[in-house]
């Protein structure tokens, strides 16, 4: 192959494929952060509840 | 994804890459992808998702006197279905004659044969039961992926068909590359000819491919939007569909050119002088380059068609989809109703298709209606939304609220003065050169009917279904909100 044609086929990929793989990085992290969020969120809930609950039992 | 990644990717951005500057041709291509299809594809995902409503309806959302742009897309996809799937239909017919490569040396006559082409345009023939079958075949398969509605049909059906596909075109790639000739094959599509950079026809095929491409103008992508989730990343989805449908293609032109060049080193003459596109590519030059494999030829005939065929079946539906999502919500029809009245009727209307003339229709229909119609649409789209309603700060805020990567002020420039500069200019192009020089010479009788003829009726057709008073539009609106708070 020659030279134009490598670097062409360079350029196509890291452009493309490249891009593509950013964007999907970027999905799969957003996708990550929400659903600890949602975990954390939760997991809070959970704690408060406990400690209601424990409130009520010492009471 | 499904609807992006069409037949067009596998057998149109090759062509049209190597007849613009070869290597070079990717300089405009990017500028096109990020200055007007993921934009576009941006304030369409946003459109929809934002308005809950297919094409019509969101467009009324904006304007009431706007709804018939919505009409007029969807009139534009039913044309484009009615010939799309006769063509899914002879694909089925090439995997059946793939299994012992039954079209034998002469691919060319057998194509002509196959379809029972006619000797002149007007001479429309009967129907060709052979074509008929297959083409029945196609329709009940995307009917009954339609019937299981959005998710548990086009849903289901885009995560098992577009990983295949995606496979397929790898292995076809990957074969291409390991064949005598391949080299010769990537070096004329990849070789850059920078010089063609000044010629403006270049960058209007960059322009042009990438909208078909891409599939914006249809409403398809906004009737999809609206089936998400109101928290959906708009913006980072736009740029990995964009992304991912032109990495597509850029990939199966790898493979077209590689096995392209084999077929020239077999028959001893330039890569160039066996470069076709579209239906020449794929029914008869094709065959013939699997025909002089040295082994396993039948299996790569089934890797191609099959990946045709999955290709074209999830663009099919979603074509389809965004024609059902309107009819249902303006007369507030069941979907089974809807997908059976939008089936039917392209069905009928697809016959034509189907007859010795069918293949001049068919060409006719698709070049006209592509450069009129879905280009057209886009335009009037984009001028309508940003200098019109002038809507586009309020959809830039509505994609930043939900999304990861945040639009800047250099979306609003594309959209505004850009995208409709360069769109203008693809359509005028066009229009210029289809005045000064007949299409393919048919006559200009078949030109005015089957070409402007059909572009102008959907424009028709928009404004008469804007005049038809909705069947109860409150319910629809209700059950559109329904939609958006259930999710």
């Amino acid at each position: 192959m020659n030279t134009g044609a490598i670097v062409m086929l360079a350029i196509g990929a890291a452009g493309l494929w490249g891009g593509l793989v950013f964007f999907l990085r970027n999905y799969f992290k957003a996708e990550k952060a929400e659903r600890e969020a949602a975990e954390r969120e939760a997991a809070e809930r959970g704690e408060a509840s406990d400690r209601e609950a424990n409130r009520e039992n010492q009471s | 994804m499904g609807s992006a990644i069409g037949l067009g990717n596998i057998w149109r951005y090759p062509y049209i890459a190597y007849e613009n500057g070869g290597g070079a041709f990717l300089l405009p291509y990017f500028i096109a992808i990020v200055t007007a299809g993921i934009p576009v594809l941006i304030l369409e995902y946003t459109l929809g998702n934002r308005s809950r409503h297919a094409a019509p309806f969101a467009f009324r959302s904006v304007s009431r006197r706007w709804e018939w742009l919505g009409w007029w897309q969807i009139a534009v996809s039913f044309f484009i279905i009615t010939y799309y799937i006769v063509i899914i239909g002879w694909v089925l017919s090439y995997l059946w004659f793939s299994v012992g490569t039954q079209w034998g040396d002469d691919t060319n006559a057998f194509f002509n044969e196959y379809i029972g082409v006619s000797e002149s345009f007007w001479q429309m023939g009967g129907i060709q039961w052979n074509v008929l079958f297959a083409v029945a075949i196609a329709w009940a398969i995307t009917y009954a992926i339609l019937l299981r509605g959005v998710s548990k049909g086009i849903e289901v059906a885009s995560k098992i068909l577009i990983p295949s596909l995606i496979l397929m075109i790898l292995v076809i790639t990957i074969r291409g590359l390991t064949l005598p000739g391949a080299v010769e094959g990537l070096n004329v599509l990849l070789t850059p000819d920078f010089s063609q950079l000044t010629n403006g026809s270049v960058w209007v095929a960059a322009y042009g491919q990438v909208f078909f491409s891409i599939g914006v103008g249809f409403s398809i992508m906004i009737a999809y939007s609206s089936y998400l989730p109101r928290r959906s990343d708009l913006t980072n989805s736009a740029f990995i569909v964009g992304l991912a449908n032109c990495g597509f293609e850029f990939m199966a032109a790898l493979g077209v050119f590689s096995v392209l060049g084999f077929l020239a080193v077999q028959q001893g003459v330039p890569v160039n002088e066996v470069v076709e596109s579209g239906i020449g590519l794929a029914f008869v030059t094709f065959p013939e380059i699997i025909n002089q494999l040295p082994a396993l030829s039948s299996f790569f005939g089934i890797m191609f068609f099959g990946a045709l065929f999955f290709a074209g079946i999830t663009s099919a539906v979603s074509i389809l989809e965004c024609s059902i999502a309107g009819v249902r919500e303006k007369f507030n029809l069941s979907r089974n109703a809807a997908v059976s009245w939008v089936c039917g009727l392209a069905a009928i209307v697809s016959l034509i298709y189907v007859t010795e003339g069918g293949l001049f229709y068919l060409d006719v229909v698709d070049r006209f209606i592509n450069n009129y119609g879905l280009v057209a649409a886009a335009l009037v789209e984009v001028i309508f939304i940003a200098w019109v309603a002038r809507r586009l700060g309020l959809f830039q805020e509505y994609a930043n609220e939900r999304s990861y990567f945040r639009l800047g002020r250099w979306w609003i420039v594309f959209l505004s003065i850009i995208t409709p500069v360069l769109l203008g200019a693809v359509t005028i192009f066009n229009l210029y050169n289809e005045v000064t020089t007949p299409y393919e010479d048919y006559p200009w009788s078949g030109l005015l009917i089957f070409g402007f003829g059909v572009a102008v009726l959907c424009v028709a057709v928009g404004f008469i279904m804007q005049s038809v008073k909705s069947r109860d539009p409150e319910s629809t609106a209700a059950e559109s909100e329904e939609r958006s708070e259930s999710r």
